[in-house]
């Protein structure tokens, strides 16, 4: 597999098929934790170290898994992957499980890595899953960081939690509450897919 | 038929390997994961009263309904103050908190866990524990500090823990109060 296939492997994660803006994947932990930017970009982190482990575990297992009975043996080994991250994370790096640990255990039902594991570890060699892992994690930080920065912006007046609103601003409490933000989440959906609609017409009539 | 035996077996070792992995990995983090919580709460409770060794006190606290333990904080053999551990019912489950008390005085109130609205109260979280310290450890002092706007519920949660530490510590400790102004 050549460098340009994998460089669009990764590509398709962040762009055409980003898990939140695109897939509508994953909008449990999305909605519940994006309410402060510094937990977007700890879900997303945790959720891309994951996906790319799991994704390469899947991969490598793929011809030892029998077809009817992949979900669950997906369950298991994502699952325990998962434990043990946590586990060992809690015993070495206790600081890094202080800001992440929270994210960790939720991401055992976070639907990406069952979609990816799925829709493409299953179905293709280890190289190539990884980068679709690591594209996909990258996406989905990069959508739920933005998400969590507007929020906070609006919702506390602060980014990464230093000021940036003038003082005369009224924080509004509801974008901080889950239903503001699915309220955002639905403004930042038509945004992005207006924007990908206009380009898509652009490259359409440039032809 | 077969087939499904099969495939029984089949997912019956990915669990087996699974569990076996899962036991090697609890094996090996076990203690280091226990020692790190331990510190954990230590450290907490030097948050509220300063570097010491903490005791736990035995006793009745069926009369204390919010209290989950009392510990003397001692340096040597020389008492310094107590910590509390309390638990309290807020707006949205409970909340968790450490009580220091030092010479009749609160030296410092800590939440550990909350479930609390995100957001609303959180940020006014600092400044209205804040108040609590150096108050003198009655109950009426506790329960005068000024609540948090938009978070009525989880202020009067804390306040009327922080109160009942005070009144175990006078009532059952039998420290004297120190006067107000006087810390």
């Amino acid at each position: 597999m050549s460098f340009k296939e994998l460089r669009a492997i990764l590509l398709n994660g962040i762009l055409n098929e980003n898990p939140t803006f695109r897939l509508v994947l994953g909008m449990c932990p999305t909605l519940a934790i994006t309410y402060q930017a510094s937990n977007g970009i700890g879900m997303g982190l945790a959720t891309t170290f994951v996906l790319v482990f799991s994704n390469l575990v899947i991969s490598l297992l793929r011809n030892l898994i029998p077809e009817k009975i992949r979900i669950p043996s997906f369950i298991i080994i994502i699952a325990t992957f998962v434990t043990i991250v946590e586990m060992v994370m809690h015993a070495f790096v206790p600081d890094l499980y202080d800001t992440l640990g929270v994210f960790i255990s939720l991401i055992v039902v976070n639907c990406i890595i069952f979609a990816r594991a799925e829709s493409f570890a299953f179905k293709n060699p280890p190289l190539p899953s990884i980068m679709d892992g690591l594209g996909m994690g990258l996406g989905f930080t990069l959508a739920i960081t933005l998400l969590s920065c507007i929020r906070e912006l609006l919702g506390s007046g602060t980014i990464f939690g230093s000021q940036i609103m003038p003082e005369w601003f009224e924080p509004m409490g509801i974008v901080i509450q889950p239903a503001g933000g699915f309220i955002i989440l639905g403004l930042l959906l038509a945004t992005v897919t207006g924007l990908s609609a206009r380009a898509q017409r652009r490259k359409e009539a440039a032809k | 038929m077969r087939e499904t035996i099969h495939l029984a077996v089949r997912l019956m070792l990915f669990a087996l390997v699974a569990a076996i992995l899962l036991a090697v990995v609890n094996a090996v983090t076990a203690e280091p994961i226990a020692r790190n919580d331990q510190a954990k709460v230590n450290a907490a409770r030097a948050q509220v009263l300063g570097d010491y060794t903490f005791t736990e006190l035995e006793g009745d606290l069926s009369e204390y309904s919010e209290i989950l333990g009392v510990y003397r904080a001692t340096e040597g053999d020389q008492t310094v103050g107590y910590v509390y551990e309390l638990k309290s019912k807020g707006y949205g489950g409970q909340i968790s908190l450490s009580v220091g008390i030092r010479d009749g005085a609160i030296s410092g109130v800590r939440i550990s866990t909350h479930s609390e609205t995100k957001g609303l109260g959180t940020s006014a979280e600092a400044p209205f524990l804040e108040q609590f310290t150096g108050l003198p450890a009655s109950e009426e002092s506790a329960l005068g500090v000024d609540a948090m706007s938009g978070a009525t519920v989880s202020s009067n949660a804390v306040k009327t823990a922080v109160a009942q530490a005070c009144r175990h510590a006078e009532e059952i400790l039998g420290l004297s109060i120190a006067k107000e102004g006087s810390v």
